[in-house]
Parts: structure tokens; C-alpha cells; sequence
């Protein structure tokens, strides 16, 4: 092709890019403030995914010496399944339990917590579960529990489209989330099931099994031979206090204090606000240093908000960030 | 036709995203979520709260998942088939049916029909309005890397210059101006692969 030819054609193609470029005309603008959220919501799991990502690489090679810890520990008997593990120790509260933050558990280990011990676990699905004191439970998988005796509290995060469930079975019944926060109780003679997020579909597996869905606020209560009760229950009702108790600790280093009060709002079961985009973009922007490992949600929030410039408010209901 | 040296750009890229590099995952967010966005509002209309939770569903799976991309296809068209399932989840939770939001390029009917039309020589325009081959366009124009479709409008729906077209991309005219020709071959190559004909057959 001569040099004229070349010419010729690249014109041509300038013409024909041209012509068509008109026609569609420009790209429809995309809101900022969508961009805003779905990059707050995509970084977040980013942050979230790559820490599990780095956990599942250590996890195999600290099984073996971490399964010695746990048979001397709460475990009552030897898992039976292979020892694969489907969870991860992220809070130990009480009595020296022969547990520590970073042991793996395995799928099949049955746990118990004495009394004044409490054991939060965080699934290799990422559903975060607290154990309450007194409470015996066998880890079927990382999405399925059974509780033989006691309380445990279920986080499956606030992603309910990411398929993410946990079921909790007890002798009485069943209960499986849709994408929420919820507790599981059972005391031989009942089993309860209270929602603080989401729902929850409920399976009493007694003589003529039925289904039932709990909502928020909700707490179904099975007992056998008996119907179905309800009773309301606020999601900031004070029998939530020993689960946020135990709330995995924030790794608050290089986070955003966006993601830090996202999170400290929903454990407490407050409402975040701002009172401004632009504020919530520059808690965005806003990067964390340092740990709140031992503090309980609340102290966190005063801890870290205090050592921002930002102005606050935390009440009841509310977490509220001004200028 | 697979362009290797993009996958092996795109492999890098998501390894970094999974090693948990904070560089690598803005420039995989400024990268993608405005072809995403522009891709699903394409294909359902103008709701743009819809749009907005389709491809954030789309991209936090991504992240879940970005470890296990082997490279084998586009990141773009990896993420194209999330977005896709995506859709589909959220009309089917939605009881909206699925077949009412299906555009006429992932319509294997139409794709065949308008192969078989290009192949015999007729011309698709007489079947499509000056909209629909628009609509054509800006789809092209989403597969492309979003350098390139930036460049293309600024050069001519804004009529930039090449030494603006750099400076919006940060790097020289000069570079701008071979990024621009990259992009008009790219362009006009996308539009043959997506539509399977000459994008100036359509315009004679």
C-alpha cells in the first residue's frame, strides 16, 4: 500500500468514526454520587475479600498445630470429619478458654462455652457468630450449626444478594437467614428465634412440620405440642448486648472511617448520618490508624470519632457526623 | 479476535486487585464500573437505581471472586457474564421477566439474523433506525478500554484537541494522538466483531 493509499484509508476511517460518533452522540453521564456509593461498597468487600483471601493462605499450614490448642481447650470431642477448616476464632471473652483470636475451627468440632465465656467465630463464608456463655454447638459446616443447648447470634453481613446463609438447627426446628442478623436460643423445652436485620425463614420440625418467617423485630418462640408465639423485640433491645459484645474486632489500620462507622452503626444497630455528601466523602477519604481491638463498638466509635476532626453525636438511635 | 497482550494486561491487573494492591483496585474501579454502569443501562432501560444495584452486586462479587480469573477471556467480558447473571437474579427476585430486558445483540435470533442479512449482502440499515444503530455504537464503544472510548468522544463529539485528549489521560499529545489511532482501529474492529459488518457499509 503507497503512501497515498494509507493516507487515503486513515481518512476514510477518521470520516466513517466520525459519522458514526455523531450519531450515537456523547455517553450518558454516569451521577456522582452513584459512582460514590458503588466504589464505597466495592472497596469495602475488596477489603474484606482480600483479607480472607490472605487468612485462607495461612489457614492450612496452622491447622495442624492450632487443632492440638483446640483439643485441650472448649472442645468435648475430637471433630469426626476431616480436619478441614471452616471458621476462624475472632474473639475470646471470660475465663482463660484454651481458645485464641486466629485458631482455626474445624467442620464437625462440637464447642461449648462455661459459664461467663463467651466465643465469637468468624465462618470462611464470612458469617460472623457469637457464642453466648453456656451454650454446647457442633459446626456442621461453615453454614450450617446445630445447637444442642444455649444462644448463638448470626451475622451473615448486610449483602443479602451475596448468597451468603447460615442455617441454625436445633432439636426443635430450624432457622435460616436471608441475609441478616439474627440469634438462635434453645433451652430443651424451646427454641427462639429473634431478628435484629432482615429475615429469617423459620422450620418448626415437629409432628407437622411448618414453615414461618421472622421478621425484623421479631422473636418466634417453638416450644413442643405447642403453636407458634411471637413477641416483638427492638433491635436495640438490651438482650442484644452480649452479642455486640463479642463483635469481631474493626482492624481499624489503613481503613476508611467511612467503613469504620458503617460498621460500628450496624453492630449497634444505629443509624449512620451525615450532614453532608461532601462530609461522607471526606470520612471516605479519611484513612485510620492504629487498633481498637479490645473496645466493644461503642467505645470504639468514641475512641476513634474523638480523634478525628470530625464533630459527632452518638445517642440511642444515631450516629451523627457534622462540621 | 483475542488481543493476547490485553489479557496479559488484564491477568496483572487482577492478580494485583487479589494481592490487595489499593493502586491496582481504583485503577480496576475507574476502569470498569463506568463501562459497566453504561452496559447494564443499556439493557434495562433508564432506571438508573436498578443500574446502580445491578453493577454494584456485579463488581462486589468480582472482588470475591477476582482471585480465581485465569485470564482466559477479557476482564471486561468476565465481568460482562457476572453482570449478566446479575440481571437476571435481580428480575427474577424482582418477578420481572427476564425476556422483556434482553437487547438485540444478546438475542442469538437476532444475531443470526442479522448475520445471514450481512452475509447476503443486504443492508442492516434498512431494518434499523438511526437509533438502533446509535445504540450500536455505544455498545461498540463499551467493550472498548475506557482510554479509548474517552479519547474517541473528546476527538469527536467534543472536538478536543490531541494535546487535551492528553492531558485528560495524562500523557502526551503525541501519545494521545497514537492513543487515538489505536482507538479508531479498535473502534472499527469491535463494531465488525459485536455486529459482523462494516461499520462504513453502514453508512454508504
Amino acid at each position: 500500500m503507497s503512501d497515498k493509499d494509507r493516507i487515503e484509508e486513515q481518512q476514510n476511517d477518521d470520516q466513517t468514526v466520525a459519522r458514526l460518533m455523531h450519531l450515537a452522540g456523547p455517553r450518558a453521564a454516569i451521577p456522582a454520587d452513584v459512582e460514590r456509593r458503588v466504589y464505597g461498597a466495592v472497596r469495602s468487600e475488596w477489603e474484606l475479600s482480600t483479607r480472607r483471601r490472605n487468612l485462607a493462605r495461612w489457614t492450612l499450614p496452622l491447622a495442624l498445630a492450632a487443632s492440638v490448642i483446640v483439643a485441650v481447650g472448649l472442645l468435648q470431642r475430637e471433630p469426626v470429619a476431616p480436619l478441614v477448616a471452616v471458621g476462624t476464632i475472632s474473639r475470646v471473652t471470660g475465663p482463660a478458654a484454651g481458645l485464641a483470636v486466629g485458631d482455626p475451627v474445624h467442620r464437625g468440632a462440637t464447642l461449648r462455652t462455661g459459664p461467663g465465656q463467651g466465643l465469637s467465630i468468624t465462618t470462611s463464608d464470612g458469617v460472623s457468630l457469637r457464642v453466648a456463655s453456656g451454650t454446647e454447638f457442633t459446626l456442621k459446616a461453615a453454614d450450617a450449626i446445630s445447637i444442642a443447648a444455649g444462644e448463638i447470634y448470626a451475622d451473615s453481613g448486610e449483602r443479602a444478594y451475596l448468597d451468603r446463609h447460615m442455617s441454625i438447627d436445633t432439636p426443635i426446628g430450624s432457622a435460616t437467614d436471608v441475609g441478616t442478623q439474627f440469634s438462635v436460643r434453645y433451652s430443651g423445652d424451646a427454641m427462639s428465634v429473634a431478628v435484629r436485620e432482615g429475615r429469617v425463614n423459620v422450620i418448626d420440625q415437629q409432628d407437622q412440620p411448618s414453615a414461618r418467617i421472622a421478621d425484623v423485630g421479631e422473636r418466634l418462640v417453638l416450644r413442643p405440642g405447642q403453636d407458634v408465639t411471637m413477641e416483638r423485640v427492638s433491635v436495640r433491645d438490651p438482650s442484644w448486648g452480649w452479642a455486640v459484645a463479642l463483635a469481631p474486632a474493626f482492624d481499624i489500620e489503613s481503613a476508611s472511617l467511612l467503613d469504620f462507622l458503617k460498621w460500628a452503626a450496624r453492630e449497634t444497630a444505629r443509624e449512620l448520618v451525615f450532614e453532608d455528601d461532601d462530609l461522607r466523602m471526606e470520612a471516605m477519604r479519611t484513612v485510620l490508624h492504629g487498633s481498637v481491638t479490645d473496645f466493644t463498638p461503642d467505645e470504639a466509635a468514641e475512641s476513634v470519632l474523638s480523634t478525628t476532626g470530625f464533630r459527632y453525636r452518638i445517642d440511642e438511635q444515631r450516629i451523627v457526623i457534622t462540621r | 479476535m483475542t488481543d493476547f497482550s490485553q489479557l496479559g494486561e488484564d491477568r496483572d491487573l487482577a492478580r494485583r486487585v487479589a494481592a490487595g494492591d489499593p493502586k491496582a483496585f481504583d485503577a480496576f474501579f475507574r476502569e470498569y464500573f463506568p463501562r459497566l454502569y453504561r452496559f447494564t443501562l443499556s439493557r434495562i432501560g433508564s432506571d438508573e437505581s436498578l443500574a446502580e444495584e445491578i453493577v454494584q452486586r456485579t463488581m462486589v462479587l468480582a472482588m470475591r471472586k477476582v482471585g480465581k480469573y485465569r485470564g482466559e477471556a477479557l476482564l471486561f467480558t468476565w465481568l460482562c457474564q457476572i453482570c449478566r447473571n446479575e440481571m437476571a437474579a435481580v428480575f427474577r427476585q424482582r418477578g420481572v421477566e427476564a425476556e422483556r430486558h434482553v437487547p438485540l445483540e444478546d438475542n442469538p435470533a437476532v444475531q443470526a439474523a442479522l448475520e445471514s442479512l450481512a452475509s447476503d449482502g443486504e443492508t442492516p440499515e434498512t431494518l434499523h433506525s438511526g437509533e438502533e444503530l446509535a445504540r450500536f455504537v455505544r455498545v461498540t464503544l463499551e467493550y472498548l478500554p475506557a482510554k479509548y472510548a474517552t479519547a474517541l468522544e473528546m476527538k469527536y463529539i467534543q472536538g478536543c484537541s490531541v494535546e487535551e485528549i492528553g492531558a485528560e489521560l495524562e500523557i502526551s499529545g503525541k501519545a494521545a494522538e497514537s492513543v487515538l489511532s489505536r482507538a479508531r482501529a479498535a473502534f472499527k474492529e469491535g463494531f465488525r466483531s459485536l455486529w459482523d459488518f462494516e461499520p462504513d457499509f453502514l453508512l454508504d
